[in-house]
């Protein structure tokens, strides 16, 4: 049997869908990603998201293979230049985590941070695709 | 007027070893009118500007063979009279004081907008224009000064034949001057 659901709590249901992209921090900084849409044109544009995208592949494969050999110097490499390409194309939660990936002072195990970069690797993608108008 | 028919395009060397990085330079250079090529190492960068001079470089600091300092470092002891510009994610005195000590006209702090990569390397052209206008205008100087200080140039060569027309117009002249005391002897 359906569970009801009370007024009150659809209200808040509601507002909750209206008021959550307000609160939902975008995978791309506009000031970057759009003016670089903005400035360059439509196929160059995508010419870099396909770039980035090959980038993304490759740096995040370095990264894991270099996390599995216990290789520190190909994993820090790795994550500057994962770091690197997504600031060039504005993706900002990306770049936060390879940095953090990168960071001496606070380390965190390579289990907890490819994960995370996947997630925002595709959600960045996803929205510069959407930028792109593809 | 189109962006590409500005003023100030120049020949443009871009070290990146990130291509989105370096994608995205391209592009914004492209569209300024830049005739652009690109480098992802250290070695490939100093084989390019070897045979093509460019006006510009825009260096990463960090390159997977050597840094972008030592990049600088060998441009400027090959003589390479570019403008040198950094690219950096860091920002810090250290950093910038270095790359002005070997020889960056000016460094851009990564990700930077379209606008600001114009500005920056526009100013880097103009300043490079006018250090060989006046590095011209010093030689031209010099040329001048050495001209006005030397003796004025000779009639007469220092040739052979030059010196034997010498001497038969020296001659010639004792001759007609003998010529006019002799009648001048007779006169009297």
């Amino acid at each position: 049997m359906p569970r009801s659901v009370t007024p009150g709590r659809r209200v808040i249901d509601l507002g909750w869908v209206i008021m959550r992209p307000l609160f939902t921090v975008s995978a791309i900084d506009p000031s970057i990603a759009g003016q670089l849409a903005d400035d360059l044109p439509p196929e160059i544009f995508r010419r870099i998201i396909a770039t980035f995208e090959a980038d993304l592949a490759r740096l995040t494969g370095e990264l894991t293979q270099s996390a599995g050999e216990g290789d520190l110097d190909g994993y820090l490499r790795a994550a500057h230049s994962l770091a690197g390409a997504a600031a060039a194309v504005g993706a900002r939660r990306l770049e936060v985590e390879a940095r953090t990936a990168m960071d001496p002072a606070q380390p965190v195990s390579p289990s907890e941070v490819l994960p995370r970069l996947s997630a925002e690797s595709r959600s960045a993608l996803q929205e510069l695709h959407q930028l792109a108008g593809n | 007027m189109s962006e590409t028919a500005k003023q100030g395009a120049g020949r443009v060397l871009l070290i990146e070893d990130t291509p989105t990085q370096a994608e995205v330079a391209k592009a914004m250079l492209a569209t300024m009118g830049h005739d652009v090529r690109h480098a992802a190492t250290g070695a490939e960068a100093l084989a390019i500007a070897q045979e093509w001079q460019p006006d510009a470089v825009l260096v990463d600091l960090e390159l997977p063979d050597i840094s972008g300092f030592e990049v600088m470092r060998r441009l400027k002891a090959r003589g390479s009279k570019a403008a040198m510009i950094v690219l950096t994610v860091n920002s810090g005195v250290e950093n910038v004081v270095q790359a002005m000590r070997e020889g960056a006209i000016d460094f851009i702090v990564k990700p930077y907008a379209k606008a600001r990569l114009q500005v920056t390397l526009d100013n880097a052209l103009e300043n490079r224009a006018l250090r060989a206008e006046l590095t011209a205008v010093k030689e031209q100087l010099n040329t001048f000064v050495t001209a006005a200080a030397s003796p004025p140039a000779r009639r007469y060569g220092n040739d052979r034949s030059s010196r034997t027309r010498y001497a038969i117009g020296a001659l010639v002249f004792l001759a007609a001057v003998l010529g006019l005391f002799l009648v001048a002897g007779f006169g009297f």
